[in-house]
């Protein structure tokens, strides 16, 4: 299995970048030289790239480039707060609705029905005007419309896993429920269910900058790159490094997460050939 | 008529078929036996220049009527196939595409092959389909593939093959998907097809019954090489080879006493 | 697509809105923003509690909260969504407004994509592994990893401020304006298409019946544009309904960039001053356009595919 992964060449280069990243968020305040991003010099606003500002400055004199080194913490932890919620809150419901049946199957699924029924972003949308507008909201927001896929992943993979010989051999013979979930449910369904949550870091990130860029996530000054491009917008005749820098700051992060989650299910799971992540 | 000699097809640099030789004469049935991997099927999808993948003829020659066909062209190889080579397979059905109907494929395979109005190739079609006794030849005509039981789809199979009456017809296991009743039914026609037209068989099968039945000529392949050949009873009762004896054994009753049904 | 099913997914619309319906109402019902006094800061007025309080009671925003969620549903139902605090216009009438321009855009966009993806994913398919192939595949990784704000803003950097081809806002709607909305969305969605094209064509390649027209002799072209190309867009019908939805919720970011009156920016200026009877309006007709957009491709797609068509029977 490590063989593997040290063997996969796309995995060691990504995961290599991606734990930059996670660096470059940690130890932001080494790399930009304890520059604060929060206050400027308003005599240098606007100010397109130079030697001194590499990024260029926004309106309020903020070097960008120190911006969008803080913003990776910003992007990082409502993200992956995202994945890791989703992840969390769908398995157990689906593994539950899988395990239990009845009632409580019929009445989540009928939720996840509902969920699947409706244009996602609409719904977070709503649901981050509705209570409040902070970045700690629009993970709640999206975690509101995701969690339902993962909710209906985790639930037919237990009922697959369920029809198993040497499991209904165990339900048969009076395993207990608990035993049974975690001698057989989790360890034979998490590998997908974590595939599934690696190639979806991307997407989550796409969208809680989405919301932010609308307003709807992180508050000024925080440095968030989805906001500072909504700061940006306006200005983008007369400065067009602040929309430009933030912006490639997500697309690189988004491929380096994509290409990442994609090995790993090459690694993990190479009967499956559907091709790269979804948008 | 066909003369193969000294062929070999390699994937990807290993050779799947060695050093193959056999020549045969307009009219004859030929049986190529052996077991699933043998190489036999990649014999004549040789023959047809359809190498399914990485496929390649990597040495020997393949002379149809005095014509190397390994120098043709694609242009010429589309002229060759389904006018003076016909295949069917073990499933002609799966062969057309689901979401089009019979009389579609029919319809398009003729007017490749002739200037024929549509509704000309139509008549054709189902005139044909009725001469392989299929019943109602303008309903099967208006049929998706996957309407018709296997045995029609072959009948339909052999039809669309036999429409230019050519010289060489390449069987793939064309029995091998069907019920007792209905493999007597197909092979008999094809018997039928035979003295009618003269066309030359090719037949590839892992059933030792119906090679029996139907060839003039075995050959018995094994990974890749010719075991055994000869004809008929010569193969069938008289063969030294121990491969042969041993696949002839394991047909629990020759003879061809489910022809009888 | 038979009655009883057609009956059956009637039925699930109708749950599906219910549910959503109480979810927004129950979330607007939760919210921390004040809608009356939103009302009177919108209309620049600074009232007293006691006037405020007197709305709260002549708008039914003291009731229990199942008697104002019946009563809303009630009138939602005479197709009375309310009228919006922030605009001062019954809500179904803003909604009918903006639904045609929306409309425009997410047709223009779905045009685009397919005029984009379409051809990039079968000759990828075709020609796997060329360097065509690899162009495609980079185009559909990066429209995957692009913010669709960020392409918008980096179109109309290039399109309207260098060469100023096309209107930076595109207040009006006629097509020049649309032009660079649509793009937007046709580049994120085709990325996805692309990609969808080419694997279904390189698994139609793959099926026998291929092979089977081949050995009848079937020229190249025919088998691939004749058969292997319109089985394979068969699947696409299904996603395509899919991305109507999607598109109707992702119109709002490109929307509000392009300052274009559409469905999606009255959202976004609804949530941005707690305007809720537009949200609750907006989300519940959402809901319905979305479903019933996916019932019609569903039961077209049983009559576009025979295999599907006959088996109903």
């Amino acid at each position: 299995m490590i063989k593997d992964f040290l063997k996969n060449r796309q995995f060691m280069i990504f995961s290599v970048l991606a734990v930059l990243i996670i660096l470059t968020a940690v130890f932001a305040p080494v790399i930009t030289g304890g520059a604060d991003p929060l206050t400027g010099n308003i005599d240098h606003a606007l100010q397109a790239p130079s030697r001194e500002h590499i990024f260029g400055t926004d309106k309020m004199g903020r070097d960008i480039f120190v911006r969008v080194i803080y913003g990776a913490r910003a992007s990082l932890t409502s993200t992956f707060g995202v994945v890791i919620l989703v992840f969390l809150i769908g398995t157990a419901v689906g593994v539950i609705a899988g395990c239990f049946g009845g009632v409580v199957d019929a009445i989540l699924m009928r939720i996840a029905d509902m969920m699947v029924a409706f244009p996602g972003l609409v719904l977070a949308l709503a649901v981050a005007g509705i209570i409040g507008s902070s970045m700690r909201n629009a993970v709640i927001a999206i975690t509101v419309v995701s969690w339902t896929k993962y909710a209906r992943l985790a639930r037919s993979l237990v009922l697959k896993i369920r029809d198993r010989d040497y499991v209904s051999a165990a339900i048969v013979s009076g395993s207990r429920t608990s035993h049974i979930i975690k001698a057989y449910m989790l360890p034979n369904s998490l590998p997908i269910l974590v595939i599934t949550a690696a190639t979806d870091v991307g997407g989550m990130m796409l969208e809680l900058a989405a919301l932010s860029f609308l307003g709807f996530g992180a508050k000024p000054p925080a440095p968030e790159w989805g906001y500072m491009l909504n700061e940006g917008r306006g200005l983008i005749q007369s400065a067009p490094w602040m929309t430009i820098f933030p912006g490639l700051a997500i697309f690189l992060v988004v491929v380096v997460f994509n290409m990442l989650g994609d090995s790993l299910r090459d690694i993990m799971d190479p009967r499956d050939e559907q091709e790269a992540g979804k948008c | 008529m066909l003369k193969i000699d000294h062929l070999t097809v390699s994937y990807k640099n290993i050779p799947t078929v060695i050093d193959f030789s056999m020549e045969m004469m307009p009219g004859q049935i030929l049986a190529l036996v052996g077991e699933s991997g043998s190489g036999k099927t990649t014999v004549i999808r040789a023959v047809m220049g359809l190498l399914p993948g990485a496929g390649k003829v990597t040495g020997g020659k393949i002379v149809f009527n005095g014509k190397s066909l390994l120098s043709y062209t694609e242009r010429q190889w589309r002229a060759l196939r389904g006018r003076e080579i016909s295949m069917i397979f073990q499933d002609s059905g799966a062969m057309m595409n689901p979401t089009r109907r019979v009389g579609n494929v029919f319809v398009e395979y003729l007017r490749t092959h002739e200037k024929i109005s549509k509704k000309d190739a139509w008549k054709k079609g189902s005139t044909m389909l009725e001469r392989m006794r299929l019943p109602d030849g303008d309903h099967v005509m208006r049929s998706y593939p996957f309407q018709l039981s296997g045995g029609m789809r072959q009948r339909v199979g052999i039809a669309m093959g036999m429409t230019y009456q050519p010289k060489l017809l390449l069987a793939d296991e064309p029995t091998s998907a069907l019920d007792v009743t209905t493999q007597a039914q197909i092979v008999r026609q094809m018997m039928e097809l035979r003295a009618e037209y003269h066309t030359g068989i090719i037949l590839v099968t892992h059933n030792i019954g119906v090679a029996a039945y139907m060839a003039d000529h075995i050959v018995v392949m094994r990974n890749g090489r010719i075991e055994d050949q000869g004809d008929r009873e010569q193969i069938l009762h008289a063969s030294r080879n121990p491969y042969t004896r041993k696949l002839i054994a394991s047909v629990p009753s020759m003879g061809g006493e489910w022809l009888e049904q | 697509m038979s009655k009883k099913q057609l009956l059956s997914r009637l039925l699930q619309i109708v749950v599906v809105l219910v549910g959503i319906s109480f979810i927004t109402f129950f979330l607007t019902y939760l919210s921390p923003g004040d809608p009356v006094e939103n009302m009177y800061i919108s209309m620049g007025q600074m009232p007293s509690e006691e006037i405020v309080e007197q709305t709260r009671e002549e708008m039914g925003l003291n009731d229990p909260f199942l008697t104002q969620y019946v009563r809303w549903l009630g009138n939602c139902l005479h197709g009375d969504f309310g009228t919006s605090y922030s605009l001062r216009q019954p809500v179904t009438e803003l909604l009918l407004e903006r639904i045609g321009p929306t409309l425009r855009l997410a047709a223009m966009a779905l045009g685009m994509m397919l005029l984009l993806s379409v051809p990039l994913g079968v000759f990828s398919a075709l020609y796997k592994n060329s360097w065509l192939d690899y162009l495609a595949r980079g185009f559909t990784f990066a429209g995957c990893a692009m913010p669709n704000f960020w392409v918008a803003l980096l179109l109309m950097l290039a399109f309207c401020v260098k060469f100023t081809i096309f209107p930076v806002i595109s207040a009006d709607g006629d097509f020049r304006s649309l032009f660079l909305p649509a793009l937007t969305l046709a580049i994120a969605m085709a990325s996805k298409y692309t990609r969808q094209v080419r694997a279904a064509v390189l698994e139609e390649l793959n099926q026998d019946y291929v092979i089977g027209a081949q050995a009848r002799g079937i020229k190249k072209s025919r088998i691939i544009w004749g058969n292997v190309f319109p089985n394979a867009l068969l699947p696409l019908v299904t996603m395509l309904g899919l991305s109507v939805g999607s598109l109707l919720g992702g119109t709002s970011v490109v929307e509000v960039i392009f300052s274009y009156p559409g469905l999606g920016n009255l959202a976004v200026s609804a949530i941005t001053s707690s305007d809720y009877n537009l949200i609750q309006g907006y989300v519940l007709w959402m809901a319905l356009i979305y479903m019933v957009i996916n019932l019609i491709v569903d039961a077209s797609y049983v009559y576009i595919d025979p295999r599907m068509r006959i088996k109903r029977r």
